[in-house]
């Protein structure tokens, strides 16, 4: 196990050569695991918070010390001011964070291209948000966010190729088309929101459905420094905070709403306070080793006390937009000036070297490694063919009991179904795991249905039996009623047991 | 009291001249407990499916709609919300993109206003706009359209403007049967559905058939009923304004004129078939509606008949009857002029026909 105990004076780090040469360290031998310690400075918060940084000095493992990571609001404990982390984790992270600055690059460049088109929000100088609450995040927790989102969509499980498809109105989109840039959505993902603010209201529906199944899962519910003033925030606060939901309000703060700084749209841009009676947490949103502890005390605090609101405070570099150059609300200098002091890719890579966990070549080879990958991905999903014209009037219902759709002129367009199959695959989501129940004359199409699964049910089971097996299992478990013309009791019992599942039902796994 | 009097008699014309009823309707039953019975079935039969609304549970319901249902399924199935509708529809459409099947109530359809943007981006949209992969089975219920008394803000009519929009199923019951059939099928849909009650017949009693209490009994969406069969003429109307022509076509039926008179059911989807297949029998056509008439419910048939075969099959262009296009004003005599009323119909009735009117009469003689 590498030793080194590092204290770094803030904003400065120590070259990792210096630091090797004196401790006699060969440059190959690189720990597994190491500690992060976090400051937290407790300015200008309800509770006043001064936590001393602790060093790590048992095994002399190397060290590093983040500064001014956290402020409190009406917490009586913040995070965990120790964090371990791993070479594993650490690699992971880094390469999602690049693979999500590679793939954005690509979809500006494409869409100056023309290659995209609409609306095209990008993460560029984010990354560190979503990739370090992805970190801390369960595979039973829901995220939903608003239309910056193409990082998240990634996270969330959707592979790049399927992203940028979406984004090329191509077939193999993950929206096949239909959605977009801003409508992007996966299994406990739920997009992906063009309305400002909608999200909210929003993810706190979806806490309460967590709430409802008591599936220990929370949602995470973001949201810009431009929306933070919507009243429908304040409507989810309250609902939020009445009910106990487990709702993670994040507010990722990157100081301009379009192009409207924080100080000229919000009278008060503490966002963390604004929760008024939720407790609130401000984090350093570019430090992905604190956002990560952050969302380790909050994924905890949603599930045992209630809501909570983050802020993390981070910047973008690019503008609101595509069509937005970013530059006439805000200097290049300042930019420039983000770029070199706070970028979370290079400051985080910069701690990797310090603590250790790689070297200068590894990385390099690394960046160059997920750049290739990244440029291939997207390249081929720019050769797959437009989506299909008869997607048009496919799936505007998930029941359509119209007859066909009206067209420019006439009612001549069929409402076709394909949201069962996507790609080869049955595609689950959360609303359609149960089978829906059908209506009118679709009664009694499934009840015929339901007889014969039954009949095959009964045969299964004589010949099990009479092989010695005992009885299979299956969701046809309700006793036999018989084939007695008797409408409504076995219309009345229609399989209750698969139907309608218990309130502890496991959350399901996830889809890929 | 001369009212109910005079929808009983109507009922019972009703029933008199209905095919499609075999039984004697062996009880009544109100609108409200209509609504009150489904949701209670619905709740009973499904974990997923909770209430969510304003004084929904503790107070019984605003219109006692939901009476009885707090006490028996808790805090857990029956959510009392605070006064932000845009809030609380958001957190419905959230909670049923998740899984859950809510009954959104809006007090009235008029503070569906305030979160007219949950119902359409958030929950018509998003089946399409996610190719399928999230669907969202929400109901939005509450009284919609004029009440009485309650002037402009709280007594506009959105049959028009929800069933606008495409993802949106819409539906307007008039009568017990409807209310409990349709409410059941709507909870029981994978789409978001709109469902607009009307106050006014909340306390009214109907007959209803044995068949209307099953628990499983759903009425389908998207299916107008023929409340009462004729030769001259179609009424197509929505709920309450199919009282209205229900009792008009009983004052038609004095002269000599047998008019048809179709419930609707549902706006969207429309049942042009019903609709098209009476007038191919009557050759003339009448909407009504309470709602305001431009871009309305009876503008929508009347494009839609012009669109199919079935145009040639009318003796007279389709007349419109609608709310005078003014917003509600508070007096009475004003209220009462404001939206059609039975001399309205009537008058407009004998002047579609026209001069065969009058042969229409002689004929009957």
């Amino acid at each position: 196990m590498c030793a080194a105990i590092v204290h770094l004076a803030k904003g400065s780090f120590w070259c990792p050569g210096v630091w090797k040469s004196r401790l006699g360290l060969g440059s190959m031998m690189k720990p597994s695991c190491v500690r992060v310690v976090m400051r937290c400075s407790g300015a200008r918060s309800i509770l006043e918070r001064n936590i001393l940084c602790r060093i790590i000095g048992r095994h002399k493992c190397s060290c590093l010390t983040l500064e001014n990571t956290f402020k409190c609001y009406d917490l009586e404990n913040g995070p965990t001011m120790d964090v371990e982390l791993s070479r594993d984790d650490a690699l992971a992270m880094y390469t999602q964070m690049l693979e999500v600055r590679r793939f954005e690059t690509l979809a500006g460049n494409y869409y100056k291209e023309r290659k995209i088109r609409g609306f095209c929000h990008l993460y560029n100088g984010q990354e560190a948000v979503a990739v370090g609450m992805k970190q801390r995040l369960r595979s039973c927790d829901s995220v939903i966010t608003a239309y910056r989102c193409h990082a998240w969509t990634y996270l969330m499980g959707v592979s790049m190729h399927e992203i940028m498809g979406e984004l090329l109105g191509v077939r193999s989109g993950c929206s096949r088309g239909k959605g977009g840039s801003m409508h992007m959505y996966s299994d406990r993902f739920y997009g992906g929101n063009g309305i400002v603010g909608a999200q909210v209201p929003l993810g706190a529906g979806i806490a309460l459905a967590h709430r409802y199944r008591k599936d220990n899962g929370v949602a995470v519910v973001l949201y810009g420094d431009g929306a933070a003033n919507q009243g429908q925030v304040f409507e989810s606060y309250n609902m939020a905070k009445l009910w106990c939901l487990p709702c993670i309000f994040v507010c990722e703060n990157n100081h301009y709403g379009m192009g409207t700084h924080v100080r000229r749209a919000s009278a008060m841009s503490e966002f963390y306070m604004r929760g008024q009676y939720i407790p609130g947490l401000w984090v350093d949103g570019n430090q992905v080793l604190a956002v990560r502890s952050a969302t380790q005390f909050a994924v905890d605090h949603a599930l045992n006390h209630g809501p909570i609101v983050l802020e993390m405070s981070t910047y973008r570099y690019v503008g609101h937009s595509m069509s937005d150059p970013g530059t006439s609300y805000r200097s290049r200098d300042e930019v420039q000036a983000a770029r070199e002091k706070s970028d979370p890719i290079t400051s985080f890579r910069s701690q990797i070297i310090a603590l250790c966990l790689a070297d200068e070549e590894e990385l390099k080879a690394l960046e160059d490694k997920t750049k290739k990958q990244v440029d291939s991905i997207c390249k081929k999903a720019s050769t797959d063919k437009e989506v299909e014209l008869h997607e048009l009037h496919t799936d505007i219902y998930s029941k359509n009991v119209d007859g066909k759709i009206r067209n420019v002129s006439g009612f001549n367009l069929e409402h076709i179904k394909l949201a069962e199959v996507c790609f080869g695959k049955p595609r689950r989501t959360p609303a359609c795991e149960i089978n829906d129940v059908p209506v009118g004359a679709a009664i009694d199409v499934a009840k015929a249905k339901e007889r014969k699964a039954e009949q095959e049910a009964k045969k299964a089971k004589e010949d099990a039996k009479g092989k010695g097996k005992g009885e299979p299992k299956g969701a046809d478990s309700k006793p036999p009623k018989g084939e007695d013309g008797d409408k409504k009791k076995s219309s009345a019992t229609e399989t209750p047991a698969a139907k309608t599942p218990p309130p502890t039902k496991k959350p399901p796994a996830p889809k890929k | 009291m001369l009212r109910t009097r005079l929808i009983q008699a109507a009922s019972s014309a009703q029933r008199a001249f209905s095919t499609s009823q075999k039984a004697l309707a062996a009880k009544q039953m109100t609108v409200r407990d209509a609504l009150n019975s489904a949701l209670d079935d619905e709740l009973a039969r499904d974990d997923r499916v909770f209430i969510l609304g304003e004084e929904v549970a503790q107070y019984d319901g605003a219109y006692k709609v939901s009476r009885g249902l707090w006490k028996k399924y808790g805090d857990k199935r029956v959510i009392d919300t605070p006064i932000t509708e845009m809030g609380f529809a958001g957190i419905a459409v959230g909670a049923a993109m998740a899984g859950l099947r809510p009954v959104c109530e809006f007090m009235t359809w008029n503070f569906s206003m305030q979160a007219i943007d949950h119902i359409i981006n958030s929950a018509a949209k998003t089946f399409y706009m996610s190719a399928g992969a999230v669907n969202v089975p929400i109901v939005f219920r509450g009284p919609n359209g004029a009440a009485s008394g309650v002037a402009a803000q709280h007594s506009q009519c959105f049959a028009a403007w929800y069933a606008h929009c495409p993802g949106l199923k819409v539906i307007s019951p008039y009568d017990s049967e409807d209310a409990r059939g349709l409410l059941k099928a709507a909870i029981r849909d994978p789409d978001p559905v709109v469902f607009l009650e009307n106050e006014l017949v909340y306390g009214t009693a109907f007959p209803v058939d044995d068949k209307v209490a099953d628990k499983d009994f759903v009425v389908p969406i998207g299916k107008a009923k023929i409340m009462r069969p004729g030769k001259d003429i179609t009424l197509v109307a929505h709920s309450k304004a199919v009282e209205t022509s229900l009792l008009a076509a009983a004052e038609l039926a004095k002269k000599g004129i047998e008019a048809e008179v179709i419930n609707l059911r549902s706006i969207r989807p429309l049942d042009t078939a019903t609709i098209f297949a009476s007038v191919r029998k009557t050759h003339h056509l009448v909407t009504v509606e309470n709602g305001w008439p431009q871009h309305g419910v009876g503008a929508e048939i009347c494009a839609r008949i012009m669109e199919d075969q079935t145009f040639f099959e009318l003796d007279a262009p389709v007349w419109r009857c609608a709310g005078v296009d003014v917003p509600m004003p508070y007096a009475k005599t004003l209220e009462a002029h404001a939206l059609p009323r039975v001399q309205d119909l009537v008058d407009a009735v004998l002047k579609v026909l026209g001069g065969k009117a009058g042969k229409a009469v002689a004929a009957n003689k």
